[in-house]
């Protein structure tokens, strides 16, 4: 019976203008999407080169240093990190243009300074992790690019547009106890209902998605593997949640009020409430609430904590001695000491400062996207982001293995240098270290690793969304009027 | 006849439930916004006021004048009015450096204040967006079944038995309906002018109050462009269920993806590439010949060699070079020095310096007024040309125009903020004449604090006032031109529908 209830619901809803509207609207959106993504002038092909120059570059300098000594290697680092482009920018941007592309090091060479007995020498500090505060090459005009998931909250206006009079309607026109009047229930009227829509809307985003992936599969700019394959199922998965959401709460208005227009504007104004408004909202209200120092007062700082080491290690005034006043050597292993005390006080003051700060700058918009998942299209753009690997959840992601592979990379300095019996063994100071080359092939290179943990919690939320709605809207049909 | 008809329709809607859903739905938006506004804004001018102490005191730290001009920065203090609508207030820069040696523009300024620029990407709101997107929606929920109903039911017959002109019946359904979209839209209105009054850190000037009225007025053709859409609708299709979802298309279509798709779709203008070489090309030849007078100078002079520095050096530090940035067609020639001390030898050879820093000083400034001239153009060219264009295609739909206008009335717009940058330039100017009549380029502290550091006190004071409330209502007037001729070419085209439909 629900099946028969259905499938009159969807020959009903095939027939109507909403139905045309979004079969010539969706798939309009969708081309226009593959157009961009697949052959526009930032597309992911030309991403894809600029990663692999970098790469290339990163490299030819890892392998130059190694092949000068292990020293130099130690002191110049593994050069700047590059996150790789995602393939699935088409799918979910995650202002994208905002986000760092990649963790720079920053190096720091000089002379001795006058008076001191080093004068002549010319030094190297070790290498560190510098986080870029932005995206600084973007030149976004705008945030909301033409997505899949702007597609996907455009979608969700047409579900209301479908719902809106799925129950109050019927109830006007007095079909809605003729059917009742037969041997069926309320709760099976309302699942027949909800499929009809459901399917009926699946149609549309159906045709559009496949339109989409022929153009970026014929554009031959985006290749997928299986695993990708996979990915954009689960895409499509989310996609169908998200929808369920919105008959779902349609259902439920619908059924709530008497009037069919009573219901679309509580709708829509919901809608808009959880598309824009609470989104920007929360996240303005973060920002207020939980305040962070700022970039300024973290340099300031910065820059006082240096000047102490500074002071301690090569004091302004010039005293004939200070503790940096011989130069390293690999036959002065105290002055290496000195300098290597010295450069890893240095080392660690900035490496703590640095990941402090972006701790904190990335903790705040955690803070900020928890809040926000109060409303499920904003769940359902974080789990697009999640299976996309773009967003800031991406960067986070990046931040952390970027680290990782900063200790491993260290490690790997001190293993190397403890088998040549020559060095003092004494890291961060290149006298200190061997003077060997080692093989470009053994140092250990950086490899992103995607994790889709991510999408977990947002597609829970969403999974409790459908849940929640569903029993709002079975309450309120079993409760409501049939006239 | 009208007023009686007016009446009847004015209570017909506000006994409606769409009425009291704008009414609370609005107020609530309107002022939970302006609050989290008013609270981002104030975080906005405490760190502008931070960077403004900031550069006073790396100013005041420095001894000499030409390392002074390196730190003279001038801050763009956040506008109250981008609580409304916030257009590139905080997109584009706001501080500037302002020195002899080159002439600050948009394209120079560096950004302070973000304290996360992560948090960017939770894309900010404004009072104007609430009204773009609700009221707008509202407006067509209004105009819907205004004409289409009364077909369906029968009543427009039953109104027409009667000696009322159809004009009169448009008319009466128009004015109606757009005084009760007025209701929400002042009530909220009037609510986000007290919370902002009655916060200390803003002060509202009569100016701006004139500028909160224009945005009022524009807010009101803008709605109006939407309620007359939805008139059409219904006239045209007498069917409310079909008005109903044909005005929501176009709602869909003009405010969500239009704006958004445009600028995506629609190639983005080549930066030409030839323009922006050559214009680099002609600036950088105007400071090789300025370089080639510099050193002619030097070798010209009573000392011989070219030694900038004079070798006066005591302790402290120094530096020149020319410098440049082929992106921005940025050129200009640096020269600090920050000397402590000076070597008991090198007396007899200040005044030879200080005459060469007396050349230098006009010289640069001269060069980098000369060179402006051409950059000013290419810039115009390459950036503004095509942002230009590309604004005219967002001006295609109704809800750029509204954005411009309201942009233009708030004094954030692209021209509202080069008024700083004019602003900055004319301090520039200020800053030279200075220069010039307490003779500071000819000065031993231009280069040296050996016999007293620098004097910042009589420096000129930076200030800037936005412009003149007429002139922003000129900016926006060709925007709210347009609405205004939208606005009247579909009432003719109701009309004209209306007029001739059979009942």
């Amino acid at each position: 019976m629900i099946w028969h209830i259905a499938k009159k619901e969807i020959h009903h809803n095939l027939m109507t203008l909403r139905f045309v509207l979004m079969i010539i609207l969706l798939p309009v959106l969708m081309v226009a999407n593959a157009l961009i993504y697949g052959f526009g002038d930032n597309g992911y092909r030309e991403e894809v080169d600029t990663y692999n120059l970098a790469m290339e570059r990163r490299l030819s300098r890892v392998k130059d240093d190694a092949e000068t000594s292990l020293g130099r290697l130690a002191m110049r680092g593994p050069g700047e990190i590059y996150k790789r482009p995602s393939r699935f920018k088409f799918c979910a941007d995650g202002a994208d243009e905002l986000i760092p592309r990649s963790i720079p090091i920053s190096e720091r060479a000089g002379g001795g300074r006058g008076g001191a007995v080093a004068e002549e020498y010319s030094w190297r500090e070790v290498w560190t992790l510098e986080y870029l505060p932005s995206n600084h090459d973007s030149d976004a005009t705008t945030l909301i690019k033409i997505d899949w998931v702007f597609i996907g909250i455009f979608m969700s206006f047409f579900v209301i547009l479908f719902t809106f009079d799925a129950v109050a309607g019927e109830r006007a026109q007095g079909t809605l106890s003729l059917m009742m009047s037969n041997q069926i229930s309320r709760g099976q009227t309302l699942s027949a209902k909800y499929l009809g829509a459901f399917f009926t809307l699946m149609v549309p985003l159906a045709i559009g998605i496949l339109m989409n992936l022929l153009i970026i599969y014929l554009s031959g700019n985006i290749r997928f593997d299986s695993d990708d394959w996979l990915r954009i199922l689960g895409m499509i998965g989310v996609f169908a949640l998200h929808i369920s959401i919105f008959i779902f709460l349609g259902l439920f208005f619908s059924s709530r009020v008497s009037n069919a227009i009573t219901s679309l504007v509580w709708l829509l104004l919901t809608w808009v409430c959880l598309a824009f408004i609470f989104p920007s909202l929360l996240g303005l209200f973060v920002g207020t609430l939980d305040p962070i120092p700022s970039i300024e007062i973290v340099s300031s700082r910065k820059r006082a904590q240096l000047a102490n080491i500074e002071d301690e290690f090569r004091p302004q005034e010039m005293l004939e001695v200070t503790k940096l006043s011989e130069a390293p050597a690999p036959s002065n292993p105290s002055a290496t000491r000195q300098w290597a005390t010295y450069f890893t006080r240095r080392h660690e003051t900035k490496t703590r400062i640095a990941d402090q700060h972006v701790d904190q700058q990335l903790r705040q918009v955690k803070l900020a996207r928890e809040l926000t998942q109060i409303s499920p299209i904003v769940c359902f753009q974080y789990a697009m982001e999640g299976l996309a690997n773009t967003g800031i959840v991406s960067y986070m992601n990046f931040v952390k293995q970027v680290r990782r592979y900063r200790q491993t990379f260290i490690d790997f300095i001190k293993t190397e240098d403890r088998s040549d019996p020559d060095s003092l063994h004494i890291y961060p100071v290149r006298e200190g270290l061997s003077q060997k080359p080692i093989d470009p092939n053994t140092v250990p290179r950086f490899v992103e690793h995607i994790s889709h943990q991510s999408v977990i919690f947002p597609v829970a939320l969403l999974i409790l969304f459908n849940a929640l709605f569903f029993t709002a809207a079975q309450l309120s049909f079993l409760k409501s009027d049939l006239k | 006849m009208l007023t009686t008809l007016i009446r009847r329709e004015l209570l017909d809607n506000l006994m409606t439930f769409r009425f009291a859903a704008a009414v609370f739905i609005i107020l609530l938006l309107v002022v939970t916004n302006t609050v989290v506004l008013i609270k981002d804004y104030e975080q906005r001018l405490a760190s502008h006021n931070a960077a403004v102490r900031m550069h006073q005191r790396q100013l005041q730290e420095k001894k000499t004048y030409s390392a002074g001009t390196e730190k003279l920065f001038v801050d763009r203090p956040p506008n109250p009015l981008s609580i409304f609508n916030v257009g590139f207030d905080k997109q584009l820069g706001n501080e500037i450096q302002v020195s002899y040696n080159y002439v600050p523009s948009l394209w120079d300024a560096g950004m302070h204040g973000s304290d996360n620029p992560f948090m960017d990407m939770f894309a900010s709101i404004d009072i104007v967006f609430i009204f773009e997107v609700i009221l707008s929606l509202l407006a067509l929920i209004f105009a819907y079944d205004t004409l289409a109903g009364e077909y369906e039911r029968g009543t427009l017959r039953l109104v027409l038995t009667s000696h009322v002109r159809r004009g009169h019946i448009l008319l009466a359904k128009y004015i109606s309906a757009m005084l009760c979209l007025l209701v929400p839209l002042l009530m909220s209105l009037l609510l986000a002018v007290i919370l902002l009054t009655a916060t200390a850190a803003i002060s509202l000037n009569t100016d701006d109050f004139l500028r909160i009225g224009g945005i009022i007025l524009t807010t009101v053709v803008y709605l109006s462009v939407f309620y007359l859409i939805g008139m059409l609708i219904s006239a045209a299709t007498r069917r409310t269920s079909t008005a109903l979802m044909l005005s929501m298309f176009v709602w869909g279509f003009l405010v969500l993806v239009y704006p958004n798709m445009i600028l995506a779709v629609v190639p983005r203008p080549e930066a030409p590439q030839e323009r922006s070489a050559s214009a680099f090309n002609e600036i950088e030849q105007m400071w090789e010949a300025f370089d080639r007078d510099r050193k002619h100078f030097l070798t010209t002079d009573a000392l011989p060699g070219e030694d900038w520095h004079f070798k006066i050096m005591g302790s402290g530090w120094y530096g020149a070079y020319l410098w440049g940035n082929p992106g921005r067609l940025s050129y200009t020639y640096k020269s600090r020095m920050e000397v402590d001390t000076l070597n008991e030898k090198a007396e007899p050879r200040i005044p030879h310096a200080q005459n060469y820093f007396g050349f230098l000083g006009p010289q640069v400034a001269g060069t980098a007024d000369r060179t402006w001239f051409i950059r000013k153009s290419a810039l115009e060219d390459i950036f503004i040309q095509p942002a230009n264009v590309e604004r005219l295609y967002l001006k295609l739909s109704p809800v750029g125009l509204y954005d411009a206008a309201t942009q233009a009335w708030a004094g954030t717009d692209l021209l509202g903020i080069r008024d700083f940058f004019d602003a900055a330039r004319r301090y520039r100017q200020h800053v030279i004449d200075y220069f010039y009549d307490a003779e500071i380029f000819r000065s031993r502290q231009w280069f040296s604090s050996d016999k007293g550091a620098a004097d910042w006190r009589n420096l000129p004071q930076f200030s800037f006032q936005r412009v003149p409330v007429n002139t922003t209502a000129k900016r926006a007037l060709s925007d709210m031109c347009l609405l205004f001729m939208i606005n009247t070419a579909l009432f003719i085209m109701i009309f004209l529908i209306f007029v001739k439909s059979e009942v």
